[in-house]
Order: structure tokens, then C-alpha cells, then sequence
């Protein structure tokens, strides 16, 4: 491989980040360390307990009065500085964390519960194989719980879901949710799923709750959490046997071992469709050397097509949206093979041109005085070459 | 047959199909036997559709009995 210039590294680099959408336009809370504002522009890190984030904020005037040891959030995006080698957090403001108090509370407990053992990976349970049933703990209303059926039916058909409608944000909400563990682990189903959509750090409290966390450690079922966006993460997220970045996720953990999906009965119907087509792609290749064979073939062509028609149709019957797109594909192939076949090309006014039955295509192998065959769609006609001339 | 012998039968029919090296007619056959195949997975999925239910529902009915 040739060297390539820092230059073009870096620009490399810079493109990365920049279409990383995960690092644009979003919130980070953390403490402030080593603020300070040159001609203008706030320079600091945010940092929480493993890790620090260099920060630059332009035309920081107003911000004078933030000091380290702040716990604050900044909102803004990852970018990489190419001049000086490193990245930085671009923030466009920086606001006081108020729930700071929260997150205070949030570490302490975390640290605790980690020095208990309750976060132990050796504690952790598998998920079992052959999932049949799963229970979801989740609000009755809202787009998780579709979410979740979606996801997993479209992927295992045969799952039984059970919801256990829980208070997901808000006084109590942690009771609720208990609830659900202590009814699903006497109840007929495999894995439970702690589940909730995006929120802000009050809305997600209750998944911080020291009992919950506890109750979660005990349970003798594995328990998936999925709470907020792949970006938050609760204390349930740390006691959890599993934690799904979204409720998306954890479905298709749960669906993830069935060795055949009704996704692979789709693909494989997709292929055999493709299969065939090309099988009787190559047929018609060959075919194209046997001027005499056309008709033949286009009418034995014409019977296998309205067959595997009529086949996907019946089969849209039975089955729901998702084979419309393999209907469609096919539905496509067809079309295009029709387009193909020398019949059609004929009957548009095409001629082809034969010489001791092989196809004709170039001029280069002509001479004066040849015979050759005009293939009708109706007849064909001999001639002799008188003129030849090729095209530049 | 399973569900999941059914689905490896088409599975293999499939990628006997994509080998190549069949004629028109055996080809047709295989992709007969495939689509058949695969009907018989969509109904027997459709038969054994897993169950979705509100667990509470159940709950509050045996309480309102109680």
C-alpha cells in the first residue's frame, strides 16, 4: 500500500465522526474540570468517574460564572480537531445539571450495590434456549410495548408475550414494577423484560431504585432490561442479567436462537424464487441458439410464469406484509424475464440473424457472398451478403 | 413433519435449486416442492400463532371476583 498524507488521515478521521450521528446533537452530564475561558472561548473537561471529555465552548461570555466541580450538562457534538490531533466535545451551552442532587444519589447507590457484589458478572443468568414465553414489564400504552410485539412476532411467530402493565415513570413506579417481577416469576414464561422508552434523567428514576435493583438481583428468571435510549443507563441496567440498548433489542434477544424464523421461511422463498428464475434464464440462453425452438419454449415459459404467479399469491393469502416485498421482488424478475425473451424482441419489429442456425451478432466474421437467415416472428427469409460495412 | 423438519426440508431444496445443475423439469419440481413447503411453515405458524395477553386483565378480573 502506497503512504497516504496526515492530510488525508485526518480528513478520514474527520468524516468518520462527523457522520456518526450517535455524537451529534446530544446532551452529556458530568462534572467540570479545569474551566477556563481564553479570549472568549470556555476551554474545560467534563468528566464523570472512568472517563473525561475535552470541551470547547465558542463565545463564552455568559458562562463566566461555571467553576469545577459543577455538575452540568452540555449539549453539542463530537468533533475531531485535525490541526491539533484531538477530539472535543463542541458545546453551544452549558446548563446546570438540576437534578444534580439525582445524580449524586444515582453514584452513591451504584457504587454500593457494585461493592455488594449485586452487578457480579459470575451472578448473571443466561438466557435459555427455545424462548416460548416471555413477560413484559412495561406501560400499557405507548409505543414500547408495539415495539416489542412487533419486533418479536415478526421474528418468532410462536412467542407468547405476556404484559404486565407497570407505572414506568413517576411516585410508586418501582412498586409496580416489582410487581410485575414477583407475578412473572410464578408465572409460565421463560425470560422477563424490563422495558421503557426515552426520557429524561426524573422520568428514569424509578429504574434507579435501590429495591427494584435488589428485587431484580434476587429473581430467580433472567430479567432483560431496556430502559431509555442506548445512551442512558439505570442502575437496573447494571443488576440486570441483560441490558437491551432499546426495547427493540431486548425483542430480538429473545428471538434470537429460533433456527428458523419466519424471516428465514421468507428469505428462503425469495431464493427459490431467484433460483428458478435464473434456472429458467439459462434455459432461455440456450434456447436463443435454436431459432426453431422459440414458440416452444415461450409458451412452456409462459405456463411456469403464471405458476409461480399464482403460487406467491396464494401464499400472500396466508401469510401478512412482510412476503408483499418478496412478492414484489419476484413479481420484478417476472418482468424483466419477459422483457428478455426473443419472442418479445421480435415482436417489437427486431429481426435476428442466423447463420447455420448460431446468432449472428457482429459483422466481423460476414463476407460478401454469405448466406444468411432473417428470423421473423412470423417466418424467416434467406439472403446472400452483397455489402458489408462495419461501423466505426 | 415438524415445523422445523419442514423448514430444513425447504432450506435444503433451496440450496439444491441454487446449485444449478438440474434440468427444466426437475427444477420445476424442486420449486413446486418448495413453494408446498413453504405454505405448509406459514400454516402451521399460523396455527400455533403465539398468544398476546394483558396479564393484569386476568389479575383484576380474579380480584373483582375475590
Amino acid at each position: 500500500m502506497n503512504p497516504i498524507s496526515v492530510s488525508d488521515v485526518s480528513k478520514y478521521i474527520t468524516q468518520i465522526f462527523d457522520s456518526e450521528e450517535l455524537l451529534h446533537g446530544i446532551k452529556v452530564y458530568g462534572e467540570v474540570s479545569g474551566f477556563g475561558i481564553v479570549r472568549g472561548n470556555a476551554y474545560f473537561n467534563i468528566k464523570d468517574e472512568n472517563s473525561l471529555l475535552p470541551c470547547v465552548l465558542f463565545g463564552a461570555e455568559k458562562y463566566r460564572n461555571v467553576k469545577d466541580g459543577d455538575l452540568v450538562i452540555v449539549e453539542g457534538g463530537v468533533k475531531y480537531y485535525s490541526k491539533g490531533g484531538k477530539i472535543n466535545f463542541y458545546a453551544i451551552s452549558i446548563t446546570p445539571y438540576g437534578t444534580g442532587y439525582l445524580y449524586q444519589q444515582f453514584l452513591l447507590l451504584k457504587d454500593k450495590l457494585q461493592k455488594e457484589g449485586l452487578f457480579d458478572v459470575g451472578h448473571k443468568k443466561e438466557l435459555p434456549k427455545n424462548i416460548k414465553s416471555i413477560g413484559v414489564i412495561t406501560s400499557q400504552t405507548g409505543a414500547v410495548i408495539h415495539d416489542i410485539i412487533n419486533v418479536a412476532t415478526r421474528r418468532n411467530p410462536m412467542l407468547n408475550i405476556y404484559l404486565f402493565p407497570a407505572k414506568v415513570q413517576g411516585d410508586n413506579a418501582d412498586n409496580t414494577i416489582i410487581e410485575g417481577i414477583d407475578y412473572f416469576e410464578n408465572f409460565d414464561v421463560d425470560v422477563i423484560i424490563v422495558a421503557r422508552g426515552g426520557g429524561s434523567i426524573e422520568d428514569l428514576m424509578p429504574f434507579n431504585s435501590e429495591q427494584l435493583a435488589r428485587r431484580v438481583y434476587a429473581c430467580s428468571k433472567p430479567i432483560i432490561s431496556a430502559v431509555g435510549h442506548e445512551t442512558d443507563f439505570t442502575i437496573i441496567d447494571f443488576v440486570s442479567d441483560l441490558r437491551a440498548p432499546t426495547p427493540s433489542a431486548a425483542a430480538e434477544l429473545v428471538t434470537n436462537d429460533l433456527s428458523f424464523s419466519i424471516d428465514s421461511i421468507k428469505d428462503n422463498l425469495t431464493r427459490l424464487d431467484y433460483a428458478i428464475n435464473n434456472l429458467y434464464n439459462q434455459s432461455e440462453m440456450n434456447i436463443v441458439n435454436i431459432i426453431t425452438g422459440f414458440q416452444l419454449f415461450e409458451n412452456k415459459l409462459d405456463i411456469l410464469k403464471q405458476k409461480i404467479k399464482g403460487d406467491i399469491k396464494n401464499l400472500l393469502v396466508l401469510a401478512d406484509k412482510p412476503y408483499i416485498n418478496a412478492y414484489n421482488f419476484v413479481d420484478k424478475k417476472l418482468s424483466i424475464l419477459e422483457k428478455l425473451s426473443p419472442i418479445q424482441i421480435l415482436k417489437q419489429g427486431y429481426v435476428i440473424a442466423t447463420h447455420e442456425n448460431k446468432v449472428v451478432s457482429s459483422i466481423d466474421n460476414i463476407v460478401i457472398g454469405q448466406k444468411l437467415e432473417i428470423n421473423f416472428v412470423d417466418g424467416k427469409v434467406n439472403t446472400t451478403v452483397n455489402n458489408v460495412t462495419k461501423k466505426n | 413433519m415438524t415445523f422445523e423438519e419442514t423448514a430444513k426440508k425447504l432450506e435444503d431444496i433451496v440450496k439444491k435449486l441454487e446449485k444449478g445443475n438440474v434440468g427444466l423439469e426437475e427444477g420445476t419440481k424442486l420449486y413446486e416442492e418448495g413453494v408446498n413447503l413453504a405454505k405448509a411453515c406459514f400454516e402451521m405458524i399460523d396455527k400455533c400463532k403465539g398468544k398476546i395477553e394483558n396479564v393484569k386483565n386476568e389479575l383484576d378480573k380474579i380480584i373483582d371476583r375475590e
